[in-house]
């Protein structure tokens, strides 16, 4: 049995058959909230060491309160002065939620369902057997992703290595407050995802251009492998998105073009279908105008030269129709007859890209991404039934990863957008096609429950917002009540990692990136002082300087001149 | 140092009677001040080298054999005297003593606490010194006040106001520890003034 030194003593069952509770003096205050502790049993002839958390800490002895009348008087003083000596007098019940024995050849925790005897000595997990349990994979090997360190232990003490594997492929939810740090967490995951081990194949949906700075990984020493690989990030800009107009389904219009009618729409999807029957999907801006006006009008007699189109009783309708999607999609940077983005650009092993949205209409943005993920996953499942073209550009034939920024533009719960359909398929499905996303949000109120709930990964930074941690305790049913109490008193760099990418749920103090951080936010106090310094306000005259010449009066014109001492 | 009584009846082994002596039992008859409510006494060890007892004065209980009589009598005060004398003497003052810890007479460490020895019927009783008080309450690092828990576990209805009394006595005899000792006495003072009210 144990060498260790025991922290308590096991006092008995707790409020639910999976708690007990210990007592224990805790001299050196190594008790803490989410501390990790084991009881030794024996389970089918074998000494176990049965896992825990603690969950709850209440002092048993505590000073009366009149002790503490006087801030300058220490109430130690008062009870010395009472007789008590200067001995060890605090007592804590420390309640424990079980969380069972590792064994290692499931590589799981199993819960022996025996709360231990009274009177048993409680021990405190060390580091190495911490660091053996709580993490699925080994560092640096492949599947793994370092996050970072254990919080309750000293930094990189216990490293909490989370399994790639398991949110490339049944998603990932990274949920927080704003600047509790999801996107360096985010950051953090694509690094390893990228790492030679993985050699991962992202996309980043970035609405706001904040990860410019994983550039920065392809001269990286870090990333670099031991048969010449290096990752590839590529940095699509907003000028760059593009996507054909034939890629687009009625959904997506009824996404750009809001509030059309019934009728309207019906118009739409009846010359869309036309368009598909007559042209498959080759066809641009002036071909689906033409299609969408032929519903509004009888085609001329062939044999009267001199006849007209005779409109029909949609012709108004299709008249607005035709307004609508002029206004739209004609002077629209992103959407056009030929030129689309190829998946094979957005998605290949070893390559990082960034889809870069920030200066795309909100809308757009929406559709976009559905047009983009409904390719995807068409092209994996395609790809996995053997009925893909190998030559062709949307030829999948490896799992990729999609992570979604501000996912709650994109499956908000106020109601369904052009990209929830898909996500939703996606997150049901996607699975078994090897198309995984995942999404972050810093408002999970006003994400999609369904959505949410999807995610078998979840990392939780600091929610202070009560409806958010609400959402979060109804969507993610992995996550103790006890950890999510926890949720307001995380600090920046502090994330809960609960489900199916580790062994049981942790709180983990995120590593440093290895890039920089792209979404600091900005010190607008020292920006303004910079901006009226005596360095940056000459130059700014400088720059702002008109040549000498206009600075001169403007010479009279005409025969008439001025002598200048006159 | 004069003698305030002598123990008479021991209710249990912390609570002891002294009967005070009256004028003519003793050559320097004790005052109301050597035995009033708070103050503390020392009862004299009957075995040498036995440390003495030290109490504290809680109750004041007069006894009045007259009490209740309410006949006239046929004797007089002057003719009783000379005929039945006991009868005059069986008037007493009884003190309350509730034994605290114990101290040697001369030398020594003071104990707070229960003492494991009881003291003899008729054990003489005196009240302590302002120097010996103190010395009864020197701890290591300032007052000691050990049996405060132990008077308070004490049912009767004149304790709080005790414990209120020893407090001012002991601020004043260390009034380099007042602030430390007032925690405690305001903390008392509530419950015995205030609490009761609401």
């Amino acid at each position: 049995m144990s060498m260790h030194e025991p922290v308590g003593t096991a006092k008995g069952p707790g409020e639910s058959p999976h708690e007990y509770t210990f007592v224990t003096p805790d001299v050196e205050e190594r008790v803490r909230h989410g501390e990790f502790v084991y009881y030794e049993a024996v389970v089918d002839g074998q000494a176990r060491q049965v896992v825990g958390r603690i969950t709850d800490r209440r002092p048993l002895r505590t000073y009366p309160d009149v002790f503490m009348a006087n801030p300058a008087v220490p109430p130690a003083h008062i009870a010395q002065m009472l007789g008590h000596g200067q001995g060890q007098h605090e007592l804590f019940e420390i309640t424990v939620r079980i969380i069972g024995y590792y064994d290692p050849i499931l590589k799981d925790f199993i819960n022996p369902r025996l709360p231990p005897r009274a009177g048993r000595p409680i021990f405190l997990c060390d580091d190495e057997m911490l660091s053996h349990i709580l993490s699925t994979r080994e560092r640096g090997k492949p599947g793994s992703a370092w996050i970072g360190s254990l919080l309750s232990r000293e930094p990189d003490a216990v490293p909490i290595v989370i399994d790639a594997g398991a949110f490339t492929s049944t998603h990932l939810a990274i949920i927080a407050s704003t600047g509790a740090g999801k996107s360096y967490l985010a950051g953090v995951l694509i690094e390893e995802l990228l790492k030679p081990y993985n050699r991962g194949c992202v996309l980043v949906i970035d609405p706001h251009g904040e990860y410019d700075t994983l550039q920065e990984m392809t001269n990286r020493p870090e990333f670099q492998g031991e048969d010449g690989y290096r990752p590839e990030v590529k940095i699509l800009r907003p000028q760059q998105v593009k996507v054909r107009i034939s890629s687009l389904n009625v959904g997506d219009y009824r996404a750009l073009l809001p509030n059309l009618t019934e009728r309207q729409e019906y118009i739409l999807r009846n010359a869309l279908s036309a368009l598909r029957r007559a042209h498959g999907d080759k066809y641009g801006f002036d071909d689906l105008m033409l299609a969408v006006r032929e519903q509004g009008y009888k085609p001329a007699d062939e044999m009267d030269e001199i006849a007209e189109e005779k409109p029909t009783k949609y012709a108004d309708s299709v008249e607005a129709v035709l307004w609508r999607l002029d206004a739209v999609l004609r002077h629209s940077s992103s959407f056009n007859d030929y030129q689309q983005l190829p998946l094979q650009e957005l998605y290949s092993p070893g390559r990082c890209t960034v889809l870069q949205l920030n200066e795309i209409d909100a809308r757009e943005q929406q559709v976009i991404v559905a047009t983009i993920l409904r390719r995807l996953l068409q092209a994996r499942v395609d790809a996995e039934r053997g009925q893909a073209d190998e030559r062709s550009e949307d030829y999948i034939p490896y799992p990729t990863f999609t992570l979604i920024e501000e996912a709650h533009h994109f499956a908000p719960a106020s109601g369904e957008v052009v990209t929830t359909h898909i996500l939703r398929q996606i997150l049901a499905e996607g699975r078994k096609f090897g198309v995984a996303v995942g999404l972050i949000s810093q408002r999970p109120g006003k994400l999609d429950a369904d959505v949410l709930s999807q995610c078998m990964t979840q990392c939780i930074l600091r929610i202070v917002n009560p409806v958010d941690q609400a959402r979060v305790a109804e969507s993610i049913e992995s996550v103790g009540r006890d950890l999510l109490l926890e949720l307001p008193a995380l600090s920046k760099g502090q994330v809960i990692i609960a489900g199916s990418a580790v062994n049981t749920p942790v709180i983990c103090r995120v590593r440093r990136r290895h890039t920089s951080h792209g979404a600091e936010s900005k010190d607008a106090p020292s920006i303004w002082v910079q901006y009226s310094s005596e360095g940056t306000r000459k130059r700014r005259e400088r720059d702002h300087a008109l040549p000498v010449e206009l600075t001169q009066p403007p010479k009279p014109l005409g025969s008439v001149m001025l002598d200048d001492d006159e | 140092m004069v003698v305030i009584g002598k123990i008479v009846k021991s209710n249990s082994h912390v609570e002891y009677v002294c009967q005070v002596y009256n004028p003519g039992e003793r050559a320097e008859v004790p005052t109301p001040a050597d035995y009033a409510f708070g103050r503390f006494v020392r009862v004299l060890s009957a075995q040498a080298g036995q440390p003495d007892l030290i109490g504290v004065i809680y109750n004041t209980i007069l006894m009045n054999p007259e009490f209740g009589t309410l006949g006239p009598r046929l004797s007089s005060a002057a003719e009783l005297e000379i005929f039945s004398p006991d009868y005059l003497s069986e008037k007493a003052t009884l003190v309350g003593i509730l034994v605290v810890g114990s101290m040697p007479s001369a030398e020594g460490p003071a104990f707070q606490g229960i003492p494991p020895f009881s003291a003899p019927v008729d054990a003489l009783v005196m009240p302590l010194t302002r120097e010996e008080l103190r010395r009864f309450h020197e701890g290591e690092a300032g007052p000691r006040l050990a049996y405060i828990p132990h008077l308070r576990s004490q049912a009767h209805p004149l304790i709080p106001h005790l414990l209120l009394n020893i407090l001012d006595q002991v601020i004043e005899l260390f009034p380099e520890h007042k602030e430390q000792i007032t925690v405690l006495r305001e903390g008392l003072a509530w419950q015995t003034y205030v609490q009761p009210m609401s």
